[in-house]
């Protein structure tokens, strides 16, 4: 065989162990890139009202300042696990028990117009929680 | 030579899974945010302030709150009749609903210039029941208040309890209005709360 047909050969060995490294290289940096945060992008809540210090009520949903097309609205959350729950509503009051991990849901009738909406909690040892939302119903077209 | 090939293409095939994925992630992250960022709201409170083409608002948790009202915004203002931006004044109690972006500010839709609400008079006190009678309760809150608790035929229970199962040292959650007399409440629902001999009630009161 040629020498320069061996060298070609050896040439061409090398760069495709170049070129094959550099991929594997250029793969691996991209697997290790931080995946982006989905908070990262996230607006800050424009409730922050809605953030209790102590960390014993959480309502989930609505939001505070929601607006809404229905005259109820699903309202549901944590607290402490088997706490007792006192909904305050334009409509009325509504007790309510969380279950066994703390999460509770009851259905709120809403008035036409604003409605001031305060959850509390009251837990088996004694502790107290509360928090207010105020949830719009309309149902014009918005 | 082959052997290089085949490790090329290999890892070729691994390339777009990698990028595919965050590429996914991100448009996942970004449509996301655009879900939070822009939302139906309701801004509910005073006009604190009035600039050219926004409002602020104070609104029912003491926050302050940016609307801005654009000429296509719908307004109505007390009694029903159309208004304009012109009409709206600094003191008027509003209902500012549109979509709210990713800095919180509102883009009216329609806003109603409605009158001031009457604040809520009901209270919601609890504590531990001291002394019982025919008519009322007697509690002691967790400030050391006493509070009488007065109800009547149009008072509830919660649950199946009557007024009879509600013991001196029982803790309990009672809503209702407040009466003439100072720390007087006629109930209009009691709750029995689980009690625990070394809880300690505290007293929430709106």
């Amino acid at each position: 065989m040629k020498k320069e047909v061996i060298l070609a050969i050896s040439i061409g060995f090398a760069l495709g162990l170049i070129i094959t490294f550099g991929i594997w290289t250029a793969n691996q940096s991209l697997k290790n890139l931080p995946q982006p945060s989905p908070k990262a992008s996230v607006a800050p809540s424009p409730t922050p009202n809605n953030q209790l210090a102590n960390n014993q009520l959480t309502i989930n949903i609505p939001d505070d300042e929601a607006l809404v097309s229905t005259d109820t609205v699903t309202l549901s959350g944590t607290t402490t696990p088997k706490a007792t729950l006192l909904v305050v509503s334009e409509n009325g009051e509504q007790t309510t028990v969380a279950d066994a991990s703390g999460a509770f849901s009851l259905d709120v009738d809403l008035i036409t117009g604003f409605n001031t909406i305060t959850v509390y909690s009251y837990s088996t040892d004694g502790q107290e929680a509360s928090k207010s939302l105020t949830i719009t119903y309309s149902t014009a077209k918005i | 030579m082959i052997l290089a090939f085949l490790l090329t293409a290999s890892l070729l095939t691994q390339i777009p899974s990698a990028t595919d994925s965050a590429i996914r992630q991100a448009v996942k992250d970004q449509v996301a945010a655009i879900k939070t960022s822009v939302a139906k709201r309701a801004f509910v409170g005073p006009i604190s302030a009035k600039s050219e083409a926004s409002i602020t608002i104070t609104n029912l948790g003491n926050l302050t709150r940016t609307a801005v009202v654009a000429g296509d915004a719908t307004i109505k203002l007390a009694g029903g009749k159309e208004g304009t931006f012109a009409d709206l004044k600094v003191g008027n109690f509003v209902i500012a609903m549109g979509d709210v972006d990713s800095q919180g500010t509102l883009a009216v839709k329609r806003l109603l210039v409605i009158a001031k609400p009457t604040p809520d008079k009901r209270v919601v006190i609890s504590g531990r029941v001291t002394d019982t009678s025919a008519a009322s309760f007697t509690l002691e809150t967790a400030k050391k208040e006493t509070w009488t608790v007065k109800f009547t035929s149009n008072t509830s229970f919660a649950g199946k309890i009557k007024k009879t199962d509600i013991k001196a040292g029982d803790r309990i959650v009672a809503v209702g209005n407040p009466a003439a007399t100072a720390n007087t409440l006629t109930a209009k629902l009691i709750v029995q709360l689980s009690t625990s001999p070394t809880a300690s009630p505290v007293t929430p009161v709106i």
